[in-house]
Parts: structure tokens; C-alpha cells; sequence
């Protein structure tokens, strides 16, 4: 067993683990964030990839003490959940009457601009490997503000999909590059 | 805590209009984005523990003994099971739910290993890696024996018996099933045909390789003694029910939930021995068991497609009509199957269309053979079948010298009037595939590129239908049902056990309902399928979505809307024929913005039920259950099987590098007709994903074993599932749409049409691009330069890939072709059987 | 994975003593992204793992006083493609930036491509088609290796167990005039069905022709038209179906590397 810290998406977290544990299970199984996925172990599949110390890496193949120390960010650092004020979905009498409760989650407003293409663009059916191909697009996209459709799928060559064809991928790769764009010329 | 600004949430604006047919963005989404949506592999219960599964290393052997005892011992380790351990305690099973013809299928292997993978023994341990640690203790003497892998050895009259024990009703040796079939009159068609091509072809078996693993966590509790199986799975009700069976315990003791399902393509329809393994665990730890499979469990013991040998044969007139068409099958089940014998029936019977052919001779040998179990995968033999016939049509229009185009477009179906019955027995009631060829076609620059040919750069077509539902043959139901509740405050649950896993159910079911009971979509969802609440239904297969639970929906719907009617009448003191719905109220026609909101109307139901009508039955739920108006298979083969059938037209251009064999495809059009789309975008996802696994089909994916029966490729590093930069732009997709006749909304099948059409398109355009006809699958770069080299070095126009190669062993010509084995045991004269009925 | 301690030295010397300390079952991990690979499906099981991770001198790349460029045996792919490199080298940079994907660029490292060996691995041919030198650390210090002594016949490497790969020296940037590699694999992130790297030197020095992939180790070949270097790595005819088709790849590679080298 050996003291391990890994930053994730902010936080610190500590725990004694086997050596032998992967990045991916620190990841799902001690920091208990289930949205990086275990599609192969074989490093192929990227629906485990995360960025560590801001580049992408199949978290699934690096151990977590080689994660000791580092940070990490996973898709639920992407949209992070905040308080909102519950909806109100009264059509009738009491409408206006109360004010709303604050509930924990992320809506469409919060979404990262590749999460919020994502949904536009219809560029996920099963969503297994969609956070995956989001951390693999977000990282690449921060490095690459102005990609082609080609550079877009060289970028998520790494990732596997079997629902979608990726077309719709690509295109929400596109869409977000232009409002990435879009944001940081405001 | 700081405030938060209120500001709308953007997921909540009501879409407005009728939604059916609008791109409404998913209901599905946000959680998937987010990465809080629960996967089998996330579900934790108190006090779980983890299961892994002992599995063969070799492919076929007699057991002689599976010692567990030191693997008890091992640190962590809680129980250990193998197959002796439940001999005799759990029921075989092995095919679907009625009409059970075996039971080859185990939790373990107890007598034989029958494949590569084949379960041997199970650990449960407090730890993943204790589990994993044990499995390395336990000790196997097995006696290794011969591998059949190749199913033409597997049917030799002095091959050894793979399932022995096992009594097939119209089996013999291993061939387990045979499959027949009888319209018209063959030899007249061939005596009077103006061109008949022959060719052998054969096929591959691609897996599913739904990257969401296989898995369940079972959790016995021993007080009520509820069996809970949480399981990623597209039947919760095959599991429930073959589960239960299997166990010898109440169904009603058995709960089968889905949490998030990450795909499954025909993978995860059926139940498995992790399943039963879980289980049987849970059920003597009285503990939660983890049991989710690694990949390359998965590539090994999960199901993937059937593989065919076909020795087939078109008859067309002078003119390109096709006549008649023959073939004798052998079809690869793998050393079991639960689906299998289904998909060679149902694959050969609707991949007739789109079709009319008058005389058709079909004998089948369902073949087990020392591999991975054969299944359901996206197409369910349509895929293989067009790869054989729409290849053929090339064939047979190059020896009359017709345009490739012409060929096809004097053969689809155009009936002058609906529904049409065609030779085959199918039903259509409406299709366009006949724009859809030309719609393809067009789209590709069929005529611009056949007048300017471009070296190494080929186009190529095909054509097929796929069914919409099925009616199977050993499986006599096609349902789905829906049950909605219209809650006291105005939003509305629908409960459904096929499993959305890719499919947007939460969204195209919210569509209907929205439209039908004028209630807002955002109030709309859609609980997840649970034994215990969800009415009973199939499953998610067979492309029966959109039209058979979205028919179920509708008419549910209707139920609600009339329920809804009665009581706003009686509190208006109107007649409900005066009153419309919408906007979340009913209201007097012409007067929208009164009117009594939905909330009111379901709480007098509910908690008011004095101000209902007299005798009006309380509470706001409607249940409608649709079974489709399909046919049985007759004993001749023919029958319709599906509702409706939906159209797809492909039209594929390649470029094949000669210097290194690589085929791109590097243009695809795709035509369709979806009848009425509940939801475009969507339905575009639906064929450009059916385009994918087509395009690994083609290009790639297969099982690839030694004589051994090692699986050579069970991992994604050497199965070449495509990836992003092999797939073209997916632009040139097109709807045409004739709206099913049958299906209330006119509805056709989504899923499985954009793949049937892709291996044959591409083999076609293949050929077009360098005179080399693959008559294997798939087609690789190796396959593709050795058999142009070939061809150059002995300087031929056309070549056939491997029947060509001088390595091939198998019958070259016709005349070498093998004599159907099929001994007439089923006490029936096949040849003549309309004398018999 | 089976269990195993994990080591971290902070410099080279203390990992070479960790390694003879922990005898042969001890193995280094770089990226691991080979080594993990194997360890999952527990073909590799060492007891220990020795980490170059806090090994700050085996990362980066830099200009020896004698032009050679000196690439840390952890520099990371990512890393390397990144590299400001000049001449010739910018190859290097192009070849670790079209290997794999980029997730295991990010952690996979030239050195441990190296010492793994695997075949079909581009940088097996990179480093001997451009005849760099291997700076080996043992306990007895540094002895610096060809590849043609890196590298055993039959595949591997001749490392001892208590050796690390410190760092690799490619030739100076006037050393070639021209560098070009070319490999073919079916899909992106698939490893070399066959590479060919093709080094012209300056002046006469002429063209040498590396074949990689397609034997357990590159072969530098002496022949030097697409042909006769096919037959040449690959035997004149026949054999597998595989081996035939390497056997067209190498020539079409060959032949179009050589191209680019003297032509455009």
C-alpha cells in the first residue's frame, strides 16, 4: 500500500492504495467520479481520458502513483454541478408563489462549449465513450483553435466509437472550435 | 453560500409546434455529457464484493477436473464455483423463451470446453484484484482436443461431435439446424434463364463491440428473497425470464434493472452465464456481486456475428430480370448460439428484398464449430445476405451488359398499388426504394464517373430492406408496450422495458406523447425499464423503436388523451368532441387561452374523485400494448415477418492505393426511406452509425483464429474496429419518405438499414476500381495488394479474391461445388409440399 | 496486474542501484505505456517497478557541443514532436508526432519504446537508420551502444538487468542532408506493418536504406533500388501471405522515401 494525493478537478484527494491501482480506478473508485469509463483496459478505446497536468492521457494505462502529486481533470470538471434554483414546473395556480429550491446539478447553460456542441450537434448516442471524446477535444482544441474536419479527426483518432460514425463528432469538434473562438475574442 | 443568478436553463424551453418530425435536441443528453450518467460498471452497492470469471485457453477439450480448492484459500476470497458445483441445480438453457428446441447453453463448462473463453470457474472476492489473484489458483486438467473452426469441417460426415449429449430436433452431427426454402419453381427458372452467375462467397464474424461492457451486479436479499439484477442488457424481460428459469426461482422474485446501457447493436439481447454466475453468487453470499467483463472476455464468450458460406446462384431473363435465385448455406454458429439459426431464416427471408424474385431454392446447415457463440449484430443476416446477392447483381449485369443502375432499377419493387405481397410472402406497404437507387446513385455521380473512369477509383451500388419488427420463427411475438401516467401535477411518466441505449427513447417517446396529450416535452420522462414497474415487452431489437413502441405510445397516448377528454367535459359541461388539448391545458376549440390545465384535470382523478364523470374509473394511466399484424414463417420458408420495411439505396466510391492495397472510401451517398422520422437528427445518426459497423464489416472487423481455435484478435489493438480517420464525410444522407401503411404514425425501422447495403456497395465499387471481386470478407490491404499483384502477374481483366490465389483450397468453380447435406430426416417431401398441405 | 512495490529514485544512479538491488524481477517504468499494457493481462509480472519519473536529467532534448542531439530517455513523444529541432532532426520531431495517438504520446517515451523493442515500434527504425548512439548507465557507469549493439539479433535488447537506457545521440544536424521516414499501418494508431527510413548524407556519402517492422530487428540494407532492398530484407519470394505483402510494402515505402530524399 502506498499515501497517494491526486488533484481532481480541484480537489485534493488522499487515500493509501494498492500500487497496483490504475489512474482510471483512482479516479472512479477513491475520487468516486464515474463519468471517465473503462471500455478495454487496453488503452484503445479512450473512453478514459482524462487530462493530467493539463495533456490527455488514456488514464486506464498510467498507474495512479505515477499520478502522485499531479493533477487531473476529468469530464465532471468540465460542466461542474452548482447549485441552481430547482425548476418550476407549475403551470397552474401556484405559479409565482414560492420562491424556487436551490438543487445541485449542471444544466445546458453550464456545459462546456464541446459538451454543449456535443448536445447540438447530436454527436452522442449510447454516451459511453462521449467523455472520452470530449476531454480528447477539449485538450486538443485549446491547443489548436482553428482545426480542419481532418485535424479533428487525427485529434480523436485515439478514441473509438461505435454508434455514431463519428460524423456528428466531427461536426460538434467544428461547432466548438468556432465558439472557443467565439469566447475568447470577447 | 453565494446566490447564483437565476437565469433560464436552456434544456427546459419547450420546443414548440408538433414535434414529431422536428430535430428535438435529446432528453438523454446532459447526463451523458456530464458524466453522472450510472453505467453498469458504476453501480455500488453496501457491502458489494467482485466476481471474475476462470475462462478456457483452449478452444476444445474434455475436463477431466477443475480444482478450486487452493483458490479458496487465497486473501479476500469468499466463494468459488465451478461447473460440477451446479450440476443438476440450474436448468440448461439455449435459445429464446418459447419453444425451447435445447438447453446447450451453462453457466460452466462441465464435461467439454466447446471454445476459446468458455466459462470454467468463478471467484467472488472482497476485491476486483483478490478475485483476479485467486482465478491464478485455481487448477485445470484439461484433455485438449481437435478444433473444428472452419464449419465445412465441422459437417464432414467423420468430424467428431462438438455439443455432445444433445438431441437436436432437426439436427444431425453438428449441423443443429437446417433451414429451408420454397418459392416457385428453381429448375424451371434455370432451364428458361437467359444468364445464371454462380459464385461461392463467404463472410465474417464481426462482434458488436459495444464499448459500454458486458456486466451485471446481482444482489440477493435473503429476507424477501428478491433477486435484484441490475444488467446491461437490451431485454430486461429475456433476463428476468430465462434467468428465473435457469434458477428454478418465481419470476416474480426476480428483478431486472438497466441502469445507462453503452450500446449493444444485438450483443447484449439475450442473457449470459456472467448473469447466472452473479447470481448464484449473490444468492450464497447474500451480498451484492459485481460481475463486469474485461474486453477481452467480451471479444471471446460475447456473441458476434454469424459467418456464411454461400454457394449461390442469380437467374435473370434477357433483360435483367431476376428469375430465380438458389443457394446452399452453411451457416458458422459458433459452439452455441441462442440466436443463431434465427438470423440465417430471417436474414435470407427479408435480404430477398427489395426484390420480387419468383423462384427460390434455399437450403441451409446450421453449423456448430469450436468458436466464439454466434448472435444478433446490427443487420441479423441481412448484411451477409446482400453482400452475396447484391455482388451477384453486378455479376449478372456485367454478363448481360447492362448498366450496374439499369440492373437494379428494373428489379426493385415498384408495385402499382399497396400493400404489395411479394413471391416471398413479404408485405410491403409502401416504399420508395426505387428513388432511392436513383437518388443514390445521383448523389455519387453514377453516370458523370462510369463516362470518365478514374484508375484505381471505383464506384459500386446496393440496395436491400430491412425489416422494421420481427415475428420470429421459433419466436411468436412482436410487442411492446407502454404505460403512461399523467401525474397530479400536470407532468406525465411513460414506462417501457425496451431499453433506450443509444436510441433516443426519452426524447422520440416524449415527442409523441407531447404531440398527442398537448402536454409540454419538457414535463415528459421516461422511467427506467424495471421488471418490477415496466409493462412487459421484448426488448430493444430488431429496428422495432420508432415503429412498435412508438405505435405502443401513441396508442397509449390516444388512451389518455380520451381519459383526460372525459373528465375536462364533465367539468366544463361541454362535449368532449368540442374540446382540443395543448399548451398544458384543455380548452374549448377556438379558445385556447382558457381552459382547464392538465394538473387540475389529474388531480381530481386522483384526490378529487367525487367531481368525476359517474362511473368513471380514477387515477390517470393508460397501458397499450402493440403487437404487430406479422405472420408466422410457413413451412415453405415465405411469410412476412415485419410490420413494415424501410429502404436504403447505397452508392460507394473507393479508391484503392496500388502500392499499398489500402481502400478508402472516399465518397458515400445513402438514400432512405425511414417513413415518417420522429426525429431527423437522430434518424441521420441512426444510418451514419448503421454506415459505421457496415464499413467495419467490409473493411476489417472479423474474428480471426488459428487452427487452434485461438481467437488471434480479442483485444481493440488488433481488431480493426474503424476508427475516425477511416470513415469518410457522411454529408450525402437522404430521406425519401413513403410512410408505412400499416404503423398508425408511419413509422419505419431506423436502426439496422444503413448497414446492410455497405459490404456489398463497397465490394462492387472494389471491383469497379481494379477488376479484383472479394468473394470473402472482410477485405483487407493485405488481401487487396496480393490479389492485384496476382492478377497482374498472370495478366487477367478480372480476378476473384482468394478463389483465384493459388493458395486457395476450397471449390473454385462450380462444378467443384459440394452437394447440400441434407439428409430429408424432417419426414417431409420439401420439393413437393404444397401436395402435402 | 500482479503486485509489486513501486520505486522512485530521484537520480540515474540511484535507479541503476535499485535495479541491481532488486535483481531481475525489478523493471524500469518510463510512460509505461507499453510495459502497463502487459501487466494488465499479467504477461509481464515484476515484483518492482523503478520509476524514472523524478529522474529530471533523463528528459529533454539539447544540442551537444558536438552539433549531436541529445534526447533523454524519458522525453515523452508529446515532448519530442514538440521540440525546436533544425535540419534533418525536425524528422524526429515529425516521427514522434504521428505514432500512435496522442493520449499515449503524452506519456509514451522514446526511451521506453526502445527498450521494449517491440518490432514494429517507428522509433527502432529511427534510431537506426540515422546510426545514433545509445548512452547505456550501469553500475560501472555509462558505455554508449550502436543500435546494431543496442539491440539484440533475435529482438530484445542486450541491457542487463541493472542497466537503463540514459539517453539517445542522434547525429548532428549537418550530418544528413536529408531524412525521410515512411511507414504503412492499416489504421491511425496501429503500430507499422512495415517503416522505411531513407538518410542521405552530404556530398557523396550516398543514401542509406532502413527497413523496420517486418524483422525482430530495422535491417540497414546494402541495396539500393525498392526491389533488391525488398528481396533483400525480405527474402526474393514467396513465404506467407504476410511476409509477401511486407514484402510490397517495403518496395512501395522504399521507393517512395527514396523519392522524396532525392527528388522533390
Amino acid at each position: 500500500m502506498v499515501n497517494v494525493t491526486i488533484t481532481v478537478n480541484g480537489q485534493p484527494v488522499a487515500a493509501d492504495i494498492d500500487e497496483r491501482t490504475l489512474l482510471l480506478e483512482f479516479i472512479r473508485d477513491v475520487a468516486g467520479l464515474t463519468g471517465t469509463h473503462n471500455g478495454c483496459l487496453e488503452a484503445r478505446c479512450g473512453c478514459c481520458s482524462v487530462e493530467l497536468d493539463g495533456a490527455i492521457v488514456k488514464s486506464c494505462n498510467v498507474l495512479a502513483v505515477q499520478a502522485a502529486g499531479r493533477s487531473v481533470t476529468t469530464i465532471e470538471g468540465l460542466s461542474p454541478q452548482r447549485l441552481h434554483p430547482a425548476e418550476h414546473i407549475t403551470t397552474g395556480s401556484l405559479a409565482g408563489m414560492y420562491q424556487p429550491l436551490d438543487m445541485l446539478g449542471a444544466d445546458a447553460a453550464d456545459l462546456h462549449p464541446v459538451q454543449a456542441a456535443f448536445h447540438k450537434c447530436h454527436a452522442l448516442q449510447c454516451g459511453f465513450c462521449t467523455p472520452g471524446m470530449v476531454m480528447a477535444l477539449k485538450n486538443y482544441l485549446a491547443e489548436n483553435p482553428e482545426p480542419t474536419r481532418d485535424d479533428i479527426r487525427a485529434a480523436i483518432a485515439g478514441n473509438l466509437c461505435r454508434c455514431t460514425g463519428y460524423q456528428h463528432i466531427i461536426d460538434a469538434g467544428m461547432e466548438a472550435a468556432e465558439q472557443l473562438r467565439a469566447q475568447a475574442d470577447a | 453560500m453565494t446566490q447564483t443568478p437565476h437565469r433560464p436553463a436552456e434544456h427546459t424551453t419547450r420546443p414548440r409546434g408538433r414535434l414529431v418530425g422536428q430535430s428535438v435536441p435529446r432528453k438523454e443528453d446532459l447526463a451523458l455529457l456530464t458524466g453522472t450518467a450510472r453505467f453498469i460498471d458504476d453501480i455500488k452497492l453496501p457491502g458489494m464484493v467482485y466476481a471474475k470469471i476462470l475462462r478456457s485457453e483452449v478452444a476444445h477439450a474434455r475436463i477431466r477436473s477443475v480444482e478450486v480448492a487452493a483458490a479458496r484459500k487465497m486473501p479476500g476470497v469468499l466463494d468459488v464455483l465451478c461447473g460440477a458445483d451446479l450440476v443438476g441445480k440450474v436448468k440448461p438453457w439455449g435459445d429464446m423463451m418459447q419453444d425451447l428446441l435445447v438447453g446447450d447453453h451453462t453457466p460452466f463448462a462441465v464435461d467439454k470446453v466447446l471454445y476459446e473463453g468458455q466459462e470454467l470457474a468463478a471467484v467472488a472476492a472482497q476485491t476486483k484484484y483478490q478475485a483476479l489473484d485467486a482465478l491464478e489458483a485455481i487448477e485445470l486438467d484439461l484433455e485438449e482436443l481437435p478444433a473444428y473452426v472452419d464449419p465445412e469441417e465441422a459437417i464432414k460426415p467423420d468430424a467428431a461431435l462438438i455439443q455432445e449429449g444433445i438431441t437436436y430436433e432437426f439436427g444431425d452431427g453438428n449441423i443443429f439446424d437446417r433451414y429451408k426454402l420454397r418459392v416457385g419453381d428453381i429448375e424451371a427458372a434455370e432451364a428458361e434463364a437467359a444468364a445464371v452467375v454462380r459464385q461461392r462467397f463467404s463472410t465474417n464474424r464481426q462482434a458488436g463491440a459495444a464499448l459500454d461492457p458486458h456486466g451485471c451486479v446481482a444482489s440477493f436479499d435473503s429476507f424477501t428473497r428478491e433477486l435484484t439484477v441490475y444488467s446491461s442488457t437490451q431485454s430486461i424481460y429475456m433476463v428476468r425470464d430465462v434467468l428465473a428459469d435457469v434458477l428454478q426461482i418465481p419470476r416474480n422474485k426476480v428483478r431486472v434493472i438497466v441502469p445507462e446501457v453503452g450500446a449493444g447493436f444485438g450483443s447484449k439481447a439475450q442473457i449470459f452465464p456472467y448473469e447466472v454466475i452473479a447470481s448464484i453468487f449473490s444468492m450464497r453470499l447474500g451480498r451484492p456481486v459485481h460481475l463486469v467483463l474485461g474486453r477481452k472476455e467480451i471479444f471471446q464468450s460475447g456473441t458476434a456475428r454469424n459467418s456464411q458460406i454461400r454457394y449461390a446462384e442469380l437467374m435473370c431473363d434477357r433483360d435483367g430480370h431476376i428469375t430465380g435465385y438458389r443457394d446452399y448455406t452453411v451457416h458458422n454458429c459458433g459452439a452455441m448460439s441462442v440466436w443463431g439459426n434465427q438470423v440465417l431464416h430471417i436474414g435470407t427471408n427479408v435480404g430477398m428484398l427489395p426484390y420480387a424474385i419468383p423462384n427460390i431454392r434455399v437450403d441451409g446447415n446450421i453449423v456448430h464449430t469450436n468458436t466464439a457463440p454466434g448472435g444478433a449484430l446490427r443487420g441479423f443476416g441481412i448484411p451477409q445476405f446482400i453482400w452475396v446477392k447484391e455482388q451477384l447483381v453486378d455479376m449478372a449485369a456485367a454478363e448481360l451488359g447492362l448498366d450496374p443502375l439499369e440492373m437494379r432499377a428494373r428489379n426493385v419493387i415498384r408495385p402499382e398499388s399497396f400493400p404489395f405481397r411479394t413471391p416471398m410472402g413479404q408485405v410491403i406497404d409502401s416504399t420508395t426504394v426505387y428513388d432511392c437507387l436513383h437518388k443514390s446513385a445521383a448523389a455519387i455521380g453514377w453516370t458523370e464517373t462510369k463516362a470518365n473512369p478514374v484508375p484505381y477509383e471505383g464506384l459500386g451500388l446496393a440496395v436491400s430492406m430491412k425489416y422494421t419488427s420481427c415475428r420470429h420463427p421459433s419466436f411468436d411475438t412482436d410487442l411492446s408496450a407502454v404505460r403512461l401516467r399523467l401525474e397530479t401535477d400536470g407532468t406525465v411518466t411513460i414506462y417501457s422495458s425496451d431499453v433506450t441505449h443509444g436510441q433516443a427513447h426519452a426524447t422520440m417517446l416524449a415527442q409523441i406523447v407531447a404531440d398527442g396529450l398537448g402536454v409540454g416535452f419538457e414535463k415528459i420522462t421516461l422511467a427506467r425499464p424495471d421488471s418490477v414497474t415496466s409493462p412487459f415487452g421484448l426488448g430493444t431489437y430488431a429496428s422495432r423503436g420508432a415503429a412498435v413502441l412508438g405505435t405502443a405510445c401513441r396508442l397509449a397516448t390516444e388512451r389518455l388523451r380520451e381519459k383526460v377528454l372525459a373528465i375536462a367535459a364533465h367539468v366544463l359541461e361541454a362535449n368532449a368532441d368540442d374540446l382540443d388539448i395543448g399548451d398544458d391545458r384543455v380548452f374549448v376549440k377556438g379558445l385556447p387561452d382558457s381552459g382547464l390545465y392538465l394538473e387540475i384535470l389529474a388531480s381530481l382523478a386522483a384526490y378529487r374523485t367525487h367531481q368525476l364523470p359517474p362511473g368513471f374509473e380514477p387515477t390517470m394511466e393508460a397501458i397499450a400494448t402493440y403487437d404487430t399484424p406479422t405472420e408466422r414463417e410457413g413451412p415453405d420458408g415465405t411469410g412476412n415477418l415485419s410490420v413494415t420495411y424501410s429502404a436504403a439505396a447505397h452508392a460507394a466510391r473507393v479508391r484503392v492505393d496500388p502500392g499499398t492495397g489500402l481502400i478508402r472510401v472516399v465518397d458515400y451517398a445513402m438514400a432512405h426511406d425511414t417513413g415518417v422520422v420522429i426525429n431527423p437528427l437522430v434518424v441521420e445518426g441512426q444510418h451514419q452509425g448503421g454506415f459505421l459497423m457496415g464499413l467495419g464489416m467490409v473493411l476489417g472487423e472479423d474474428y480471426v483464429y488459428d487452427d487452434e481455435g485461438h481467437l488471434t484478435n480479442a483485444s481493440f489493438k488488433d481488431y480493426l474496429a474503424p476508427t475516425s480517420t477511416d470513415v469518410p464525410e457522411l454529408t450525402k444522407i437522404y430521406e425519401l419518405p413513403a410512410p408505412s401503411l400499416t404503423i398508425p404514425g408511419g413509422q419505419k425501422g431506423a436502426g439496422e438499414s444503413g448497414t446492410g447495403p455497405v459490404p456489398a456497395a463497397v465490394g462492387n465499387a472494389v471491383f469497379d476500381a481494379t477488376g479484383v471481386r472479394f468473394t470473402s470478407l472482410p477485405i483487407t490491404p493485405q488481401q487487396m495488394l496480393l490479389a492485384l499483384r496476382e492478377k497482374d502477374r498472370r495478366g487477367l481483366a478480372t480476378f476473384r479474391y482468394p478463389d483465384d490465389m493459388p493458395g486457395f483450397t476450397g471449390p473454385r468453380e462450380p462444378q467443384d461445388w459440394p452437394e447440400p447435406l441434407l439428409p430429408d430426416d424432417m419426414g417431409f417431401d420439401w420439393d413437393n409440399f404444397e401436395d402435402e398441405l | 496486474m500482479k503486485a509489486f512495490t513501486y520505486l522512485t529514485p530521484g537520480s540515474a544512479e540511484e535507479a541503476v542501484g535499485l535495479l541491481g538491488q532488486h535483481g531481475p524481477q525489478a523493471q524500469v517504468i518510463a510512460g509505461g505505456q507499453s510495459l502497463l499494457l502487459a501487466m494488465k493481462t499479467r504477461t509481464a509480472r515484476p515484483s518492482a517497478l523503478v520509476s524514472l519519473a523524478g529522474v529530471d536529467d533523463l528528459a529533454g532534448v539539447r544540442l551537444a557541443a558536438s552539433g549531436e542531439l541529445v534526447v533523454g530517455a524519458t522525453t515523452t513523444y508529446a515532448a519530442l514532436s514538440r521540440a525546436p529541432l533544425t535540419g534533418w532532426h525536425t524528422e524526429i520531431a515529425a516521427v514522434a508526432g504521428n505514432l500512435a495517438d496522442r493520449p499515449v504520446r503524452t506519456m509514451g517515451t522514446i526511451g521506453g519504446a526502445l527498450c521494449d523493442a517491440g518490432p514494429r515500434y517507428d522509433m527502432l527504425t529511427l534510431v537506426t537508420g540515422t546510426g545514433a548512439r545509445l548512452e547505456v548507465l550501469g553500475p560501472s557507469g555509462v558505455r554508449t551502444l550502436s543500435p546494431g549493439e543496442f539491440f539484440a539479433p533475435g529482438g530484445g535488447t542486450t541491457l542487463a538487468a541493472d542497466e537503463i537506457l540514459a539517453a539517445i545521440r542522434f547525429p548532428a544536424a549537418d550530418a544528413f542532408t536529408r531524412v525521410v521516414f515512411a511507414k504503412f499501418r492499416q489504421r491511425t494508431f496501429d503500430a507499422a506493418l512495415a517503416s522505411v527510413l531513407c538518410a542521405a548524407r552530404p556530398g557523396n556519402g550516398g543514401v542509406q536504406i532502413t527497413v523496420g517492422a517486418v524483422r525482430p530487428v530495422p535491417v540497414v540494407a546494402t541495396a539500393a533500388d525498392p526491389e533488391a532492398v525488398a528481396a533483400e530484407v525480405l527474402d526474393a519470394a514467396g513465404g506467407p501471405p504476410l511476409v509477401q505483402y511486407q514484402r510490397e510494402l517495403v518496395r512501395t515505402l522504399t521507393a517512395q522515401t527514396l523519392s522524396t530524399v532525392n527528388g522533390s
